[in-house]
């Protein structure tokens, strides 16, 4: 596993302005002292570039995935969607330079009406588990 | 004319990346490619810089709320696709009194030592509660000879701690019948206190002390360890003994206090003795009674957002300062005493503020932590991790960082005076007229005319 400062290489990137107020970031907190991966807010996922996918994978991530707001919810109005466009992006540039599209997800949540919070750490969750298995089976 | 006060200050990197405040969201798939595309025309340079890490080997994050706030982008934009956002983790930051703002500023000024300017402008109200209710009086900044900072003329910061005589007698002779008392002089209206509710290392303690021996100037310890430091001041409690061959000691007020320290004179003729009184209108009579007995200096305090418990009410410091000001005046012994204050102060203004409202100098805590990086996220008080390690601070990096910030601050002092005409930071002491409050104002000028202005409308 490759780690920086003893985390694993897994980054998550969640909308601190997302319409989850505090709970998300604090939940997500606690969740990144239990899994060890990168969890960071950001001002929107539209803030988000392929550029930025990409570095994160030369600085030695082994996967990145961002959690966007639901669709219809961003504050900016398309951030989440641009951001779905961009991981796309990024996931055809990784598949050209040999490595495996699928370390790179964006998550969308379906609506804001079911129980976010839960889900939106749960999907992470799973994504982190997968991540770092498929890292271990490498190392 | 002797040297002028100069403090050195050199750029102190943070160890943690600063919370920013601005980001920018580009709708980059729709950009048209203009060849005078604003991104270029950056005054910060942040786009620049953003393409120029990605060429390195930084974190990738890092750069994201690198922005300003000029919005010279977002607004010049032909196709409007820049938008600005504010970083929740920075509005997360501190609280009513220890804004975001004032702890970012105080992080700038610690990295740099210099003054911050903000790239668009002043945003905020006209007034608000606390200190932000005075304002100062700057009406000599445009007189072009009040330059103390670049050198034309001298401003000095210099206070003294100490009794000064009310008047001089002389002997027949002509010599002087007056007994004098010492007095030291620090070329800073500023001391270091005892941290609010840090727990702090040895490392940490011995840091400060460094500092305000660097910076000629005094902080109170009360680390058995560190009570021999030259910039030490010993922090006394009811039953510690004086420590021998120190000329400023705080004693905690005690029914017995003038013994203790009439016994500690005896000792160190040339002993200084600061009493630490809170804040109040309760205190008053017991400051005056302690002037009478001799004294040389009180330590006031408000609590570590400037609040004073004034029996049922909430008064700020700057009010319970003025009226402990007022009291030793209507009493006629006021220069019989030294009055330091703390408790809030969070700016270079406060300090000029606070000597505004009476005080000769004061005292600061909490920017001393927020130069080491503090986030007042009082991780600490709850037995939390820190999120900047200050267990694993590097003395040099402390000592600088704290010469920086009161370096930024003793620019501001000077820069302040300057524009208000003053030039010695002795006369700035209870010189209201250099001051506006704006409630007074309110009331006698618009009040006649409006009223009383309702609970529901005041601006907090």
């Amino acid at each position: 596993m490759s780690s920086r400062n003893g985390k694993s290489g897994v980054y998550v990137y969640f909308c601190g302005n997302g319409e989850h107020g505090r709970e998300l970031p604090s939940a997500l907190a606690e969740f990144e002292t239990k899994s060890g991966a990168h969890i960071e807010a950001v001002p929107c996922t539209g803030r988000i570039d392929p550029r930025y996918v990409l570095k994160a994978f030369e600085s030695g991530a082994e996967a990145v995935c961002v959690l966007a707001c639901p669709t219809g919810h961003c504050k900016t109005l398309q951030g989440n969607l641009r951001a779905a466009r961009r991981i796309e992006l990024a996931r055809e540039m990784l598949a050209e330079a040999g490595l495996k599209p699928d370390a790179a997800q964006i998550f969308l949540p379906a609506s804001p009406e079911e129980d976010t919070l839960n889900a939106a750490v749960e999907t992470v969750a799973r994504f982190i588990r997968h991540a770092q298995q498929e890292e271990a089976l490498v190392s | 004319m002797p040297a002028k006060y100069h403090i050195h200050t050199r750029p102190a990197p943070p160890r943690f990346k600063p919370v920013g405040k601005y980001a920018i969201i580009d709708w980059r798939e729709d950009c048209s490619a203009c060849h005078n595309c604003v991104k270029r025309e950056c005054a910060y340079s942040v786009y620049n810089d953003e393409r120029d890490r990605l060429l390195q080997s930084v974190d990738y994050v890092d750069y994201l709320y690198e922005c300003k706030g000029c919005l010279c982008c977002v607004q010049s934009c032909t196709k409007g696709l820049l938008s600005w956002q504010v970083n929740p983790q920075y509005l997360a930051l501190g609280d009513e009194v220890w804004t975001a703002d004032i702890i970012s500023s105080t992080w700038y000024q610690s990295e740099t030592g210099a003054i911050p300017v903000s790239g668009a402008g002043y945003p905020g109200p006209f007034r608000g509660p606390g200190f932000d209710s005075i304002l100062t009086d700057m009406s000599e900044i445009v007189r072009p000879t009040r330059d103390g900072i670049h050198g034309r003329e001298y401003i000095s910061t210099q206070v003294d701690i100490g009794r000064k005589p009310m008047r001089l007698s002389f002997n027949p002779d002509g010599s002087l019948a007056t007994d004098v008392s010492p007095v030291i002089e620090i070329p800073l209206p500023i001391i270091f206190n005892l941290m609010p509710w840090h727990e702090l290392s040895l490392n940490v303690s011995r840091s400060i002390m460094d500092a305000a021996n660097e910076l000629a100037t005094y902080a109170i310890s009360d680390e058995p360890e560190l009570l021999g430091h030259s910039a030490a001041v010993p922090h006394l409690t009811d039953r510690q003994p004086a420590p021998a061959g120190r000329t400023l000691i705080e004693f905690v007020d005690t029914p017995d206090v003038a013994e203790r320290i009439a016994r500690a004179k005896t000792a160190e003729p040339n002993l200084l003795a600061i009493v630490k009184l809170p804040l109040g209108s309760a205190s008053i009579q017991r400051a005056l009674q302690l002037a009478r007995q001799g004294i040389d200096a009180l330590h006031c305090y408000a609590d570590w957002r400037g609040i004073v418990q004034d029996g049922g009410e909430r008064k700020h410091i700057t009010e319970a300062v003025r009226e402990l000001h007022l009291a030793f005046v209507g009493e006629g012994i006021r220069d019989e005493i030294t009055l330091i204050a703390s408790g809030g102060i969070s700016m270079a203004e406060h300090v000029v503020k606070t000597i505004l409202c009476g005080a000769d100098l004061v005292a600061v805590d909490v920017p001393l932590m927020i130069a080491l990086e503090c986030r007042v996220c009082m991780n600490c008080t709850e037995g939390l991790k820190c999120p900047v390690k200050f267990e694993e601070i590097d003395t040099d990096y402390a000592v600088q960082r704290i010469v920086n910030l009161m370096g930024a601050w003793h620019s501001q002092l000077l820069e302040m005076m300057g524009a208000m005409g003053i030039r010695e930071a002795r006369r700035l002491r209870g010189e209201v007229g250099r001051a506006m409050f704006f409630d007074d104002l309110e009331r006698e000028c618009f009040g006649p005319i409006f009223g009383q202005r309702k609970a529901s409308a005041e601006v907090r």
